[in-house]
Parts: C-alpha cells; sequence; structure tokens
C-alpha cells in the first residue's frame, strides 16, 4: 500500500467515526416537525396562538403549526371534522352543539374563562346613553342586538334577562355581526347589543354611543360558580384520542406563548396591531383579556354553560360536560 | 358620448358621497369621505398584500367560472338531445340555483376540505346555472324555419344541433355567462369571507373586524369596478366571437 492510499484510508476511517459519533446529534435536529393545521375564529384569544406560532414554541414541541382563519363557527366545526384541519378554535358552544348533534367532538383545552370579579373578557351587555335604558330590566320592548343565534351571546341575554324576571320573547332580537354593531347602535337602530372586546372597547370609547353596562357574563349568576369556560380548543374524538401526545406538546407551546403575553403587555398589544390590524391608540386601550389559567380542559368548568345552553333551548336534553371535554395534562 | 354620460353618473355619485359625508348626517366612522377611501385605496394598492389577495380572487373567480362555463354548456346540450333528461334536471337545477353561497360554505369544507377545491364547488355552483338555464332555453327556442331547414339541406339532427341550434344560441348563451360572471364574483368573495385565508373577501372581513372603515370601503370599491371589469370582458368576448349578431341587430333597428 503506497503512503497517498494509506492517508486515503487513514482519512476516511476518521471521517466515519466522526460521523457516526456526531449522528445522533444532527438526527435530533433534523427530525421532521409534525404538522398541525388549526382552524380558528378570529377572536381576541387567538393572540396566544399567532405568538405561539411567531416565537417559535410550537417549533421547540416539534410541532410545525399552520393557522387557518375561519369567520363562521358551524365551518370552523366542518374544517376539523372533515379533517382540513386537526384542531379548531371556537366558543365552547359551538362544540357541545355539534357533539349533541352527533358529531363527534371532543374539547381538550381551554382558551378562555369568564370569572368572578369579572375578567377583562367578558361577553357584556350595553346599551346607548340614547336608549335610556340603565338596567336589564329596562330592556322590555326595546331592541337588542346578538352576533347570531344561537351563540355565546343569546344565552347571556337571556340569562340575565330570565334574571330579571323577564324572557327573550320580551324584548326584539335583532342579529348584527360583532363589527357592524357599533354603527347599528351609533346609529340607533339597536338600543342595547351584547358584546365582546375589542368592540366593546370601541364602543365605550365612542363619544356618540357613551354606554351603559347592563351585565356582564355569560352565566348570570357568576358570582355563585366563579368561572365558566367559554372558548376553546377542540378536535374530533378520534383525532383526540389517539393524539395525546401531540396534544401535550400543543398544551405546553400555548401555555408558554399565554404566559409570555401576560408577562409582556406590549408584545401582547404589538400583535393585536400585527394580526387583527388594529390602528397602535385603539390597540393600546384594548385590555389584555386573554386567560392567565391554565389550558387544560376540566368538564367541571363547561357544565354551568351546558347547562345554560340546555335551557334556552339550545341542546335539546342535559349534556354531561365529561362527555364533550377530555382532561389532558401535559 | 355615451362614455361621457356614464362618466358624469360616477362623478355625480362620488360628488354625493362628499357632500353626505361632509354634511355630518352620517358619522364619517361609519360612512367615511369619498376622499378619505380614495387615501385607504392609495394606501393599499402599494402594498404586496392587495395584489396577492387580488390575484387570488381573481385565479379563483376565473377557474370557477371557466369550469362553470363548460359544465353548463355541456348541460345544456346534453339537455338538447334528450328532453327527458332535461325534465329531471329541472327541478334540481331550480333547488340549487336558489342557494346563497354562504350557506354552502360548512357543507363544502365538510365535504371538500379548506383548499381549493371548496372554493370552486362554491364558484361553480353560483355561476353554473345561469349559463345552463340561458343555453337550455336558447337551444330549445331555435326558430322552426331554421330547423325545417336544415332538414330540407339533409342535415343529421347532431349538425342541426352543432350547425344551427348551437350558433343561434350564442347570443343568449353570453347572456347567461355575464350573468354567472357577476354570480361567480358575489359567491368568490362570499366564500372568502367565511373561510378564506386570503383573497380581496378576506381582506374585507378583516378591515371589518379591526372597524378599518375607509378600508372596507376602498376594498368594497376595488370589488365593485373588478365586477365592471368582469362585465366588460364578457362583453368584448361577445363582440370577438358573435360579431354577426351585433351586425344583424344593427340592420333590424328600425330606420
Amino acid at each position: 500500500m503506497t503512503r497517498h492510499a494509506l492517508h486515503r484510508a487513514t482519512r476516511l476511517v476518521l471521517t466515519t467515526l466522526i460521523a457516526f459519533l456526531l449522528a445522533p446529534l444532527f438526527g435530533a435536529q433534523a427530525a421532521p416537525l409534525q404538522p398541525l393545521k388549526v382552524a380558528y375564529l378570529g377572536a381576541i384569544d387567538t393572540v396566544v396562538l399567532h405568538h405561539a406560532v411567531e416565537a417559535g414554541f410550537f417549533k421547540q414541541q416539534g410541532l410545525d403549526v399552520q393557522t387557518l382563519r375561519i369567520n363562521d363557527g358551524p365551518a370552523v366545526i366542518s374544517a376539523v371534522l372533515s379533517g382540513s384541519a386537526q384542531i379548531g378554535y371556537a366558543a365552547a358552544t359551538p362544540p357541545a352543539i355539534a357533539y349533541e348533534h352527533g358529531q363527534p367532538l371532543s374539547i381538550f383545552a381551554t382558551a378562555n374563562y369568564e370569572r368572578y370579579p369579572y375578567s377583562a373578557n367578558m361577553t357584556t351587555i350595553i346599551a346607548s346613553k340614547r336608549s335610556g335604558i340603565t338596567t336589564i330590566a329596562g330592556l322590555k320592548g326595546k331592541t337588542i342586538a346578538s352576533n347570531a343565534q344561537p351563540s355565546g351571546c343569546t344565552i347571556t341575554i337571556e340569562q340575565h334577562l330570565a334574571q330579571a324576571g323577564l324572557s327573550i320573547h320580551d324584548v326584539k332580537l335583532l342579529i348584527i355581526p360583532f363589527p357592524n354593531m357599533q354603527a347599528a347602535m351609533a346609529l340607533g337602530e339597536t338600543d342595547a347589543v351584547c358584546t365582546i372586546v375589542p368592540f366593546l372597547t370601541a364602543m365605550q370609547l365612542n363619544p356618540g354611543i357613551k354606554p351603559t353596562v347592563l351585565a356582564r357574563g355569560t352565566i348570570a349568576d357568576l358570582k355563585k360558580i366563579g368561572k365558566v369556560a367559554v372558548t376553546s380548543y377542540f378536535g374530533s374524538s378520534s383525532w383526540v384520542k389517539s393524539h395525546h401526545a401531540v396534544i401535550k406538546r400543543f398544551l405546553v407551546a400555548m401555555q408558554k406563548s399565554q404566559a409570555d403575553l401576560n408577562a409582556h403587555p406590549a408584545v401582547y398589544h404589538r400583535d393585536l396591531i400585527k394580526y387583527f390590524h388594529m390602528k397602535p391608540a385603539f390597540a393600546a386601550k384594548v385590555p389584555l383579556a386573554i386567560s392567565k389559567a391554565s389550558l387544560v380542559a376540566k368538564p367541571s368548568d363547561y357544565q354551568s354553560l351546558f347547562d345554560a345552553l340546555h335551557k334556552a333551548g339550545m341542546l335539546p336534553k342535559r349534556l354531561k360536560a365529561d362527555k364533550v371535554v377530555t382532561t389532558i395534562t401535559p | 358620448m355615451r362614455w361621457s354620460k356614464r362618466l358624469f353618473g360616477v362623478i355625480l355619485f362620488f360628488l354625493l358621497w362628499q357632500l353626505i359625508s361632509a354634511s355630518g348626517l352620517v358619522s364619517a366612522e361609519y360612512f367615511p369621505a369619498a376622499t378619505t377611501a380614495a387615501r385607504a385605496l392609495l394606501g393599499m394598492l402599494a402594498t404586496a398584500d392587495f395584489w396577492a389577495s387580488f390575484a387570488t380572487t381573481a385565479v379563483r373567480l376565473f377557474t370557477g367560472l371557466a369550469i362553470a362555463l363548460a359544465l353548463g354548456l355541456g348541460l345544456a346540450l346534453l339537455t338538447a338531445r334528450a328532453v327527458l333528461f332535461r325534465r329531471m334536471l329541472d327541478p334540481l337545477v331550480e333547488i340549487m340555483r336558489v342557494l346563497p353561497p354562504p350557506a354552502l360554505v360548512p357543507i363544502a369544507i365538510y365535504g371538500l376540505g379548506l383548499g381549493p377545491r371548496m372554493f370552486l364547488f362554491i364558484i361553480v355552483n353560483a355561476a353554473i346555472w345561469p349559463i345552463y338555464i340561458n343555453a337550455a332555453n336558447a337551444l330549445s327556442s331555435t326558430e322552426p324555419m331554421q330547423i325545417l331547414t336544415g332538414r330540407a339541406y339533409g342535415y343529421s339532427a347532431s349538425q342541426i344541433l352543432w350547425r344551427l341550434r348551437f350558433p343561434a344560441a350564442l347570443p343568449e348563451i353570453f347572456i347567461g355567462i355575464r350573468i354567472a360572471a357577476g354570480f361567480a364574483l358575489l359567491a368568490t368573495i362570499a366564500a372568502e369571507m367565511l373561510a378564506g385565508t386570503n383573497g380581496l373577501g378576506y381582506q374585507l372581513y378583516n378591515a371589518g373586524f379591526s372597524l378599518e372603515t375607509p378600508q372596507m370601503f376602498a376594498l368594497m370599491f376595488v370589488i365593485g369596478v373588478f365586477g365592471v371589469v368582469i362585465q366588460m370582458l364578457t362583453i368584448l368576448a361577445r363582440r370577438i366571437f358573435i360579431s354577426w349578431h351585433t351586425t344583424l341587430a344593427a340592420m333590424a333597428q328600425p330606420l
């Protein structure tokens, strides 16, 4: 063997040895990310989702999350059931109604709660100053707008009317999308509206409306129950059942994103501008309305909402929350 | 002269808009001045995002319209040869043609997913029926004299369809296409508003959600102008493909 050939053989052996030693390291880095599609309804809560994507929290958990905005609750359900998206985000109402209609869905994360003392994200009923209404009882015979029927807002209206001894038949219910409520109220088309942040903020800042808050919270006796889950992440029952490991990683990333936004309100306000195209001056006035609690879903947090849905006739029979809500702890 | 009158109408509309806005009758927050909307439009036109959205919407619309045209004409030609098939199809057409595009979105997502197929289904369903109905009616109402003459010349049923009935039906088919183009635009925007992650409809919904009223008005203006351009394109296509009809129609005008 010549000296040249000997050198070449030595180099080959050394290179192979180094490659063999470093392989596990490179192998770990090059592991493919798990693709995950999340269909979501546009709402403030989803800032947490966007931030988790942008900050790379999902990638740290080995997930490649693609977000798909859908502006219709039933369409989010369809996207999840058809497999176009593995995860859906919406209010807790559509998955419960879908489940009751034989659509196998499972809620595995709570995006946000309404709490007592009142949190910033409360579903709120307000009346314009020009309407002269100052109490829920004052709504009798008046016009009130909800964003959809059935919806969380319809339950809110029914719950608070019932507490005041009235029913939905005592008011004129209008259906107006959230973004158009401000104009409807300012122009006197409706006396009151049921709304959420950031539309609530916009109306409170509007001198032409000068709203009076009539009631807060989807559940009228929130003071008694303390908190209720109102928005959620869910998947098809079969997907949730067979993907606990993926869901745990999803929850870890989301929890990290939520904590980061709560710790840095400036980032939250920047994201409102970036993802919801809010004007900076307005975004700065929108309260920090994301959850501070664990995302782990518990049936007990949903039961009062599902009972309210049943009471309002939106669920034909009482739905036990543990049928729809799966607790997965990361 | 005709163009100057049309232009005058448009100018008058914008002047009225500006006047109403300036009068303070409606809050500028919900009804911005034409000049404010124009500024928002100019700002939008300078962004790559807008042009990407525009291109997405245009591709969806023209693809859907092309498929609707092929299917609508195909069905009409089929029913022209098979009356029984037409009778069977008619009730379904009556049901399908009145279905509003937004109502189809959840069903379409469920059946076809969130991809291009869902959009195409909604657009095609909106556009196919005016084309089919106009074409089928026109194909079934050819002048009997023309058909008899064709038979006298020894034309087969197929030759009568392709050489007489189809050319005679073209003016009405183009009317169907023109109506379908408008429906296709409506369906595209509606589908994008509800289930789009891009496109002009998606941008319009976002502007509404973000309470950006001038941008909303600017986008509505863009969609309106886009609709006019599509109508003009169908008129141009009509002139190219059936110029003979325009000449004949002009000859038929009373002196």
